[in-house]
């Protein structure tokens, strides 16, 4: 991989940034959304210059914060007309870089627009705008005896908006999908200020050609998603938790093999190494086994006899693949410990070192041994600190580096490790993401991801829907 | 299906030099006799339209080339499988040459990781044997999937019976592999279920009806075998009844498998069909067909509920315990669409969807159309997921009842999206459904499409006239020809 992401990126902050006011645009800004929803001072702009991947930043020009989608209609207007690239975002919990702001740009903040809209118990839908929290959703969910599944660690900050952008997975993908799988309609302000309603309540759908699919995932670059409605479940009548504790990584990953091999298809899988459960058992404190080499964490859920059945076969497989211990968690309580621990392990990673660099590359079930193996065998190589976890069920792997910005020589090293992961889940069959995104921190290894005719035609797209290059300018693919 | 002579529309333009350089380039499996054009010229829509020749794809470089000629000379190319798509969507209309891509039919199950790899001509019944000898499953299963291969699936993300607790056809796609209109092989996706790397174009091609590319393989996702299944039929005193028996169903947060609906012309043609009732003392009576599939335990637990809410809403009832029982039940299903012709010798076939709570005041509708327009209106479909096959017959030459029968489309498709639904659920717009696309979909949304389109396929070879160009069905006469598939 040639040229170097982190210090490209290091390189434009705030020295060479300019300040915010200088846009041309702020006072239209200003008059059409109120001072109050215009920020541009250079302390103010600055939370917005990054999001929760390492070592990347810009401070934008100005931060604006529109309440209705009338007012994204006129923000893209006004930005249209005095070619001013806009960054839409969210909480800002990404982690490919996808809403880091280019120069002298507008952040459009959609928090404000949180309004649930409507529930409809009876046709299992929620409409929402784009910037309610992700875990509000759940809860809405829950409290009508209803499941919203897809659940990305960061759920609790993150926003469906960025949830759709971003086409977010979770814990429970193995079962259920990830947040597309839920996606039923869309509102979309496209880049020439027309509004978009793509979709509607029913569960089909094949009038012409698919242009929801198309916005979930694209990261802000070709549209703005203003409203979501969400597709609804019954909820699970029942729900049980498993931990299993494995001396060798190996063991792990043949058990997961044996639970798919069995036809058994949990709602969750997630795999945990060793650096990572000692991390978060001191973080988190649940009693998680110190000596284990591996940890499966394994919830099945559904109708009660079909759960029981499920528990039994798989921890006879787990103890067939050499689990040194199988344990079911007792009670919902002591389940949802479990699942809490797991949702901290980058929290609990990121104590360690000044900066965390949390990856997403994803393989084949099958290769998934091979994968770890060579993920440690790479960051040793480079003398490197690697943590990994992930959702095993998936094939979805997150190594986590943990380093420290300040030591260029360091990240170096990181990024040439990061660019061997990535080649190796090429290898074998996989792919640089799973559910983080392209953003900025992935654009150097798309095209070896896709091949030259499919990148080719990602820009033709961005070029046909984004013709002035407005939309969040230079991530996924430069047009 | 024999040959017969058929005019050939000799005013449009002449592929001629063209197709004389695709014989050069691919010899033998560029056939231009009579018989090939004409089997390539329709499909389940009976619209005939006469390619200029059709390529029998051996290998999936023989795409590359044809659709780089295609682009050299502009010449349209459609992608044919099983050719029984109802729409129109596989006839081409605008001549030039059909690839026939039902010989890429290879199918690979990847048994630990429970997912299959098929070549585009795969058969859909073919891939679910395989699959479930391997003791999988792929849910979708449309009612042509004895001869509709996974290709035309993807083409037009077809539905069936299992939507409702399953999916359709796009929640199982995985990957796809295949060629560019320009002639490019790419590759969406791969043998894992997460891809979060660049735009979703798998999932643009997926339902764009073969005019954004040419798949050429596919990696799907399958599910485990359920362990039990359970199957019960019951009859409702009238269809909003029926209907709303459905939303008692699913407030019950059963979900099940299959949730069938037929309205009392669709029970009553089946009963002439087969001789037989399967409730003599309700002769007639509209009719839902629930499946219930799962762990046996829950099967039999979930059983129980299905019982107490048929003895609560419906006025008789009748359970399969074995698969014998269940196939009895299921055949008033199979033979009710062919047994319609009793009642016209001309169908407008439409598959409209409505919001599940919809579909009550849709029972409505539908009963004050048929008073109104004096037609018969024979509606049966999947009530689990809102998709209703409405079908609409008359008689061809009666100019009057013709009439009629076009205002009846107008309406309905109106009415389906003021309540908040779609004009199509799984056929697809193809030809017949183009002069309600816009009605469905925002100037705005189609403007979007055709930008897409002309970024893909700058030439515009591939299928042309569909989707977008409105083209009148009900002006159209269909060739008269019995296909494998149809029932009668």
């Amino acid at each position: 991989m040639k040229g170097s992401l982190f210090q490209e990126n290091r390189m434009a902050d705030q020295e060479t940034c300019s300040i915010g006011g200088d846009l041309a645009c702020v006072p239209a800004l200003n008059a059409r959304l109120g001072p109050g929803c215009v920020l541009t001072g250079a302390e103010d702009v600055i939370p917005y210059g990054f999001d929760a991947t390492a070592a990347l930043k810009q401070r934008p020009g100005a931060v604006v914060f529109p309440k209705t989608t009338s007012e994204v209609v006129d923000i893209v207007e006004i930005a249209r007309r005095h070619r001013t690239p806009i960054i839409t975002r969210g909480s800002g919990t990404g982690l490919s870089g996808g809403s880091v702001p280019v120069e002298n740009s507008i952040v459009m903040c959609l928090l404000g627009m949180n309004r649930i809209l409507e529930l409809d118990t009876r046709n299992l839908t929620l409409l929402v705008e784009a910037g309610v929290v992700t875990q509000d959703i759940f809860n809405q969910a829950d409290a009508a005896g209803l499941l919203y599944p897809p659940d990305p660690s960061s759920m609790k900050v993150s926003t469906i908006g960025g949830n759709v952008a971003e086409n977010s997975g979770g814990l429970r993908g193995l079962k259920y999908g990830v947040t597309r799988d839920y996606v039923m309609g869309l509102e979309v302000v496209l880049a020439d200020g027309s509004v978009c309603w793509l979709g509607n309540k029913c569960v089909k759908d094949v009038a012409g050609y698919n242009l929801r699919d198309l916005f979930i995932g694209s990261e802000g670059t070709l549209g703005i998603i203003t409203k979501v409605l969400l597709k609804l479940l019954p909820k699970p009548a029942a729900r049980r938790t498993l931990l299993a504790t494995f001396g060798r990584m190996d063991a792990a990953a043949e058990t997961v093999s044996a639970i798919i091999e069995a036809k058994i298809i949990p709602c969750t899988l997630e795999f945990l190494d060793r650096k990572t459960i000692h991390c978060v058992e001191d973080y988190a404190r649940v009693g998680l086994p110190l000596d284990a080499e591996a940890l499966l964490l394994i919830e099945s859920d559904g109708h009660p006899a079909a759960v029981e059945d499920d528990v039994t076969r798989i921890a006879a497989l787990a103890r067939r693949h050499g689990a040194i211990e199988v344990n079911c968690a007792r009670d919902a309580v002591e389940a949802a410990q479990l699942a809490t621990a797991r949702r901290s392990a980058f929290s609990a990673l990121a104590r360690l070192k000044p900066t965390t660099i949390l990856e997403d590359a994803t393989v084949p079930r099958s290769e998934l041994a091979n994968m770890i193996r060579s993920i440690q065998e790479v960051a040793q190589r480079h003398g490197l600190d690697v943590a990994t976890f992930g959702h095993f069920g998936d094939g979805n792997l997150h190594p986590t580096f943990l380093t420290n910005e300040r030591d260029a020589d360091e990240m170096r090293r990181v990024e040439l490790a990061m660019g061997e992961i990535f080649e190796r889940a090429c290898e074998f069959g996989g792919t640089i993401t799973g559910e983080h995104g392209v953003g900025l921190a992935k654009k150097p290894f798309l095209r070896r991801q896709l091949g030259n005719a499919s990148y080719a035609l990602l820009k033709a797209i961005k070029r046909t829907l984004d013709p002035d290059g407005l939309l969040n300018p230079g991530k996924v693919v430069d047009a | 299906m024999a040959a017969r002579k058929h005019n050939i529309d000799r005013s449009r333009e002449s592929y001629d030099a063209a197709t004389s350089a695709l014989k050069r380039a691919l010899g033998s499996r560029v056939r231009t006799d009579e018989e090939s054009l004409f089997r390539a010229s329709f499909d389940g829509s009976k619209l005939c339209y006469f390619p200029d020749a059709v390529i029998a794809v051996r290998a999936e470089r023989d795409i590359g080339t044809v659709l780089a000629l295609a682009n050299k000379h502009g010449v349209p190319v459609t992608v044919r499988g099983g050719g029984t798509s109802l729409t129109g969507s596989g006839s081409p209309i605008r001549g030039g040459w059909v690839l026939d891509v039902s010989a890429l039919d290879s199918i690979v199950i990847y048994e630990r990781e429970g997912m299959a790899e098929v070549g585009v001509g795969a058969k859909i019944s073919a891939i679910q044997k395989a699959a479930e000898d391997a003791g999988w499953y792929y849910p979708p299963d449309p009612s042509s999937k004895d001869h509709s291969t996974i290709g035309g699936n993807i083409a037009c993300n077809a539905g069936g019976m299992h939507g409702a607790k399953y999916g359709v056809t796009r929640d199982f796609v995985l990957a796809l592999t295949g060629f560019l209109p320009t002639g490019e092989r790419v590759k969406w996706g791969g043998r894992f279920k997460k891809f979060a790397c660049g735009y979703n174009l798998r999932d643009l091609w997926i339902g764009s009806e073969g005019t954004l590319g040419v798949v050429t393989s596919a990696v799907l996702k399958l599910v485990p075998k359920p362990e039990a299944k359970w199957t019960l039929v019951a009859a409702f005193a009238e269809e909003a009844v029926a209907l709303g028996a459905v939303q008692a169903l699913i407030g019950r947060r059963l979900l099940p498998s299959i949730l069938e609906f037929l309205d009392r012309h669709s029970v009553q043609c089946a009963e002439r069909a087969t001789g037989r009732s399967l409730f003599p003392e309700q002769r007639g009576k509209p009719l839902l067909l629930v499946e219930i599939d799962g762990t046996a335990g829950e099967v039999a637990a979930k059983q129980q509920d299905v019982l107490a809410w048929a003895a609560e809403h419906a006025v008789a009832s009748a359970e399969a315990r074995t698969s014998e029982e269940a196939e009895k039940l299921w055949e008033v299903r199979r033979k009710c669409s062919g047994a319609m012709f009793e009642l016209g010798d001309a169908k407008l076939n439409e598959d409209v969807v409505v919001p599940l709570f919809s579909q009550v005041a849709f029972a409505g509708f539908l009963d004050e159309l048929q008073r109104s327009s004096r037609l018969p209106i024979a509606t049966f479909g999947h009530a689990g997921d809102g998709n209703f096959h409405v079908n609409i017959m008359y008689h061809r030459d009666d100019a009057a009842e013709s009439k009629r029968a076009e205002k009846v489309v107008q309406r309905l498709m109106r009415k389906v999206v003021a309540l908040g639904g779609t004009i199509t659920g799984e056929h697809g717009i193809g030809l017949a459904k183009t002069p309600f696309l816009r009605l469905d979909r925002s100037e705005a949304e189609v403007r979007a499409m055709l930008a897409i389109k002309h970024a893909l396929d700058p030439r515009g070879i591939m299928n042309p006239g569909k989707i977008f160009e409105v083209f009148e069905v009900w002006k159209h006469r269909p060739i008269k020809i019995r296909l494998p598939w149809d029932h009668r």
